[in-house]
């Protein structure tokens, strides 16, 4: 028997769903920031409901392709990687210099000089806390639904 | 772990990436296996066993239990 071959399209227009939307956005900004308040969410919102979409597909199909050893490797990446990256994040908002650095970089990118750095600062601490309790709650709520899936009483006992 | 994975694949003449086709899984998989780094669950430790049309206990090999355990 021929093998099936799977077709690599929707792989590819999933990918393309992931990178377009975003470049859209940083394509059309000139022409964006002449439209009303309501047109810019809705347009955004769209791109970013579109790439958070795309990605969660490729995540999926990409899970459904890991072999056990691929799957062990993703969890210990993934509980090291994410406990070291919000430690460094953590850090770099606790130091002067890390502070510094994100308040340059949010005025020279936002075109507003004189921002407040305490207003930055205080923002991109809540964005920070915002993810992390998230990702908790996430965790907790995807934790339990697994455990009763995994509890169940199996078919056919009585 | 210990197991014979690599005296079983030498005495079939298999390399470690045809081990892992014919058992379904990447070759960095059989690697580790066989090298006693990584434990292979009982769906894959049965799918090495069919491969080699061996049984489980003739392939792998419990540790010793850690003194005073």
């Amino acid at each position: 028997m021929a093998p099936v071959r799977k077709s690599r399209l929707p792989l590819l227009a999933l990918i393309a769903l992931c990178i377009l939307p975003g470049l859209s956005v940083f394509a059309s900004l000139p022409w964006l920031k002449q439209q009303s308040d309501g047109t810019i969410y809705l347009l955004t919102g769209l791109a970013a409901v579109l790439t958070i979409a795309a990605s969660l597909a490729l995540a999926i199909l990409h899970d459904r392709k890991l072999d056990e050893w691929e799957r062990s490797n993703s969890r210990f990446s993934s509980f090291w990687g994410d406990a070291v990256g919000t430690s460094l994040v953590a850090l770099l908002l606790a130091v002067p210099p890390g502070r510094d650095w994100i308040v340059s970089v949010v005025s020279s990118w936002s075109g507003t000089p004189d921002a407040g750095s305490k207003v930055i600062i205080i923002a991109v601490v809540f964005g920070f806390i915002a993810t992390v309790m998230a990702r908790a709650v996430c965790m907790t709520a995807f934790s339990l639904g697994w455990s009763f899936w995994k509890l169940r009483t199996p078919r056919g006992a009585a | 772990m210990k197991n014979r994975i690599r005296v079983l694949r030498a005495e079939r003449r298999w390399s470690q990436a045809e081990l892992a086709e014919r058992v379904g899984v990447s070759r960095n998989s059989i690697n580790s296996i066989e090298n006693g780094h990584f434990d292979p669950s009982l769906t894959l430790a049965f799918a090495i066993a069919d491969a080699f049309d061996s049984r489980i206990e003739d392939i792998f090999e419990r540790d010793p239990p850690a003194p005073g355990s």
